[in-house]
């Protein structure tokens, strides 16, 4: 007797000859906290991206079924967020929240307060006390990336555009230190921005179409700012390069310490371009 | 005989127990004792028994195997070993927000009855009819939210006709155990999810009880070794989870536990004989002095080589060395505050579970032990063949500065021959001075091993005093004090016969780490 036949017999009755029950195949994940316990404190973007499911409804629906807690969770909600956009045929809209688009490198995401996940069908709460409609300002949104778009429908936190590379970012308003470090891509502002506007950058441009706070384009390197009302102190402090230009005026001690570039306004604070080096004031209207 | 609730007789249920057994390949599980029964009150140990309810035998026969099906899988599945079920209330701690213990072992309980009841239902026709028996019984009654949600999920994993859930979390449970319930490195995932899932629903009849585990039917759950538990917690989380598991885990335990899959080898000193054994034919290749010329002439008149020629076969076997006293154990270990604390990963971690196995080993020698727990104070325990004794003083975190107790090092070595005195400090001794001469007598009299961690950043003129006292050991690396620990027990309890390859300076470090269960 062969031994499928021995145990055939061993086990008559006591066993089935097929499947009961049907049993999920592919990569065992069960769900975005399951997800970000098996990554690193400082997550990058590979990793989630080794973890993450492929397909992008899959991720859509771990997007919205996720309560991150901490930066740490954050920053991988945030790189989710950029998967699904890049994987989904249509633009991405969901609630606004710290780290949305996190590197991201293609595809559409609009941060809408009015955003619900498709299976509450438009109702105003998702049940767990987070109720639709109304804008959190989030932070961190559109972080170090290199392609798509980004559309925040309504004010954004700090840190708008961190170290972008590529891309584009629109937002009614933002907080402090928006497009940081930026390297290349655009920004558009459509009302006020906070302080450090577009420190430290090195390429791309910024256009804000309301106010900016102090110290925008702070040690600016390269890329330019197009402001259309009036800029806090220090615009433009100890900046090698660029270009700045204001619609309004200029605050106190713009291009202090200034070592190359060009700034343009209406008109200039007192003590404008002292201890420069470098670099050009121009007063709109003067030659 | 004892009379029982619907005409039931200890036979009949001992009859519906082989039942269950045979279907299950005959586990080796104790016999059943009803609840409330002589057997059941008189029988001395509490846990070794698998107790059934008078209420269950009032539903039937099959219902009652049902039950003990359901018990038997649980011994042989899941979560089968404390080990696992330890890792199981691990992840639903970490799963629930709240650290509630009740609630942890309520969702270990809910997971592997699940668990269970589904691997028995794909198994065959017959046990899903008894699975199903079970559920709907408990369906019939009054249910909790958390109930409704778990018999929910069920009546869509399985596909009967059990009472949907219009819970959301049914939904979500069903997306735990879609992904199937027989990989067990799946299990801790799983439940950890389940727990964040089920936290906020109100619980009911489902997930009461303890945890099963084969060790808990046994009764010896409170000594069970649990080292990859250990290993990965430290204290204070290893306490919690095994409090879900109705345990104590203290600090003794958790180093005891981390020190069980430590092996130390003891290279015995043996005496080897040959003797010759079955025969073989002797060919042109082999020796001439292996030919067994007077048998192979036994066998033919001629020699013609590889056909009429033979020679023994030699085997030989090794003999136990004889008995001979050991050498008794002191431990110093530091415990002042530069050492760091009970925390995975700090020097008195290591230093700590170096000096347990150790302990534990020359315990298991034969050896007598004593050990002294010092910063600017000390805790002391003299020799003593209590191990127990022993441990409560090596656990002792007494924090501050280091002062070693010279004097106190000194009486308990005068009155053993030649002890073996196993130091271990980080050496920033700060009353080194005033000390010396004590220490430096009961160097003579014993040998003394320093093990000096923090080698980085070593006092010279400190360790090169010390080093005039015996052997130190400099280490850089907490995981070189364990093997270095071990090779000092190894040389010391090995026979004191100096071994001839010892002498050539070959290395007898054997330790290793077995596997965690």
């Amino acid at each position: 007797m062969s031994l499928s036949g021995f145990m055939g017999e061993a086990y008559a009755g006591k066993v089935r000859g097929e499947k009961r029950l049907e049993e999920k195949g592919g990569e065992f994940l069960l769900g975005f906290e399951d997800l970000a316990k098996r990554l690193e404190e400082r997550p990058k973007r590979a990793e989630v991206e080794a973890l993450a499911p492929r397909n992008g409804e899959t991720i859509l629906s771990l997007v919205h079924s996720a309560s991150p807690k901490g930066r740490r969770e954050g920053m991988i909600w945030g790189i989710l967020t950029s998967l699904a956009a890049e994987r989904l045929p249509s633009p991405l809209v969901i609630q606004p929240q710290d780290y949305a688009g996190l590197e991201l490198h293609g595809g559409t995401i609009i941060l809408d307060a009015k955003a619900s996940p498709p299976w509450l069908n438009g109702r105003g709460s998702d049940g767990s006390g987070k109720v639709m409609g109304s804008w959190k300002r989030a932070h961190h949104l559109g972080e170090r990336i290199s392609g798509g778009r980004l559309v925040v429908r309504g004010g954004a936190g700090d840190y708008l555009g961190h170290e972008m590379r590529g891309g584009g970012i629109v937002a009614a308003s933002c907080g402090d230190y928006a497009f940081r470090n930026m390297r290349g891509g655009w920004g558009v502002v459509r009302g006020d921005a906070g302080n450090y506007l577009a420190v430290g950058n090195s390429g791309g441009k910024v256009a804000v179409k309301g106010r900016a706070g102090a110290r925008a384009g702070w040690l600016m390197r390269s890329g330019r700012i197009r402001v259309g009302r009036d800029a806090g102190e220090y615009l433009g402090l100890m900046m090698s390069g660029g270009e700045i230009s204001l619609l309004g005026k200029a605050g106190a001690r713009a291009g202090w310490r200034m070592r190359g570039g060009l700034i343009e306004a209406e008109g200039y604070g007192p003590e404008a371009g002292d201890d420069s080096v470098g670099g050009r004031l121009l007063c709109k209207g003067y030659p | 005989m004892i009379a029982l609730a619907a005409d039931y007789s200890v036979k009949d249920i001992l009859e519906i127990w082989e039942t269950s057994r045979s279907s299950w390949h005959r586990p080796q599980l104790p016999r059943p004792v009803i609840s409330g029964s002589m057997d059941c009150d008189g029988f001395p140990f509490k846990n070794y028994r698998i107790v059934v309810d008078e209420k269950i035998l009032d539903k039937g026969d099959l219902y009652v195997e049902n039950f003990f099906d359901h018990l038997i899988v649980h011994y042989i599945f899941c979560p089968r070993s404390l080990e696992t079920a330890g890792r199981l209330a691990m992840a639903a701690l970490e799963g629930l927000a709240n650290g509630n213990k009740t609630q942890a072992r309520r969702m270990v309980n809910l997971f592997t009855d699940i668990v269970v009841d589904t691997f028995r239902l794909e198994r065959s026709v017959d046990d899903e009819e008894k699975v199903l028996l079970g559920w709907r019984e408990l369906a019939k009654e009054e249910l909790s939210p958390l109930d409704e949600a778990v018999v929910g999920c069920l009546a869509e994993l399985w596909g009967v006709d059990l009472p949907p859930s219009d819970h959301p979390e049914s939904e979500e449970l069903l997306n735990i155990f879609s992904w199937g319930v027989k990989d067990r490195s799946k299990w801790p995932r799983q439940v950890m999810q389940m727990a964040r899932i089920l936290a906020e629903l109100h619980p009911g009849v489902l997930g009461a009880g303890r945890v099963p585990s084969v060790e808990g039917l046994h009764g010896d759950a409170d000594s069970a070794p649990l080292s990859g538990l250990a290993s990965d917690q430290d204290p204070e989380a290893y306490r919690e989870t095994l409090s879900v598991l109705g345990l104590d885990g203290d600090l003794r335990r958790w180093y005891r536990d981390q020190s069980y899959t430590i092996v130390i080898r003891p290279t015995g000193e043996a005496t080897e004989s040959r003797f010759p054994s079955s025969l073989a034919k002797w060919r042109f290749s082999d020796p001439p002095s292996e030919l067994d010329v007077a048998y192979s002439l036994s066998l033919a008149p001629r020699l013609i080589p590889g056909v009429t020629t033979y020679k023994r076969e030699m085997e030989s076997c090794s003999m136990a060395a004889y008995g001979e006293r050991v050498p008794d154990l002191l431990v110093v270990l530091d415990s002042s505050g530069s050492m760091g604390g009970h925390r995975r990963g700090t020097k008195t971690h290591a230093a700590t579970l170096a000096a347990f196995k150790a302990s534990a080993f020359a315990h298991g020698e034969g050896a007598e032990v004593a050990a002294i727990s010092f910063s600017d104070r000390l805790v002391l325990q003299g020799w003593t063949r209590d191990l127990s004794a022993v441990e409560d003083v090596l656990v002792q975190h007494l924090g501050s500065r280091t002062h070693i107790p010279g004097r106190e090092v000194l009486d308990l070595v005068v009155s053993r021959p030649s002890p073996l005195i196993l130091c271990i400090t980080d050496t920033h001794i700060q009353n080194l001075y005033n000390e010396w001469d004590y220490i430096q007598e009961a160097a003579a009299l014993g040998r003394f091993v320093l093990f000096s961690i923090d080698g980085g950043n070593k006092n010279e003129q400190v360790e090169e005093a010390l080093g005039d006292l015996g052997a130190v050991y400099s280490i850089n690396s907490l995981d070189g004090l364990l093997s270095l620990v071990i090779e000092t027990a190894e040389e010391a309890y090995r026979s004191q016969k100096a071994h001839p390859s010892r002498l050539d300076g070959e290395s007898f470090i054997s330790s290793e780490r077995m596997g965690s269960g």
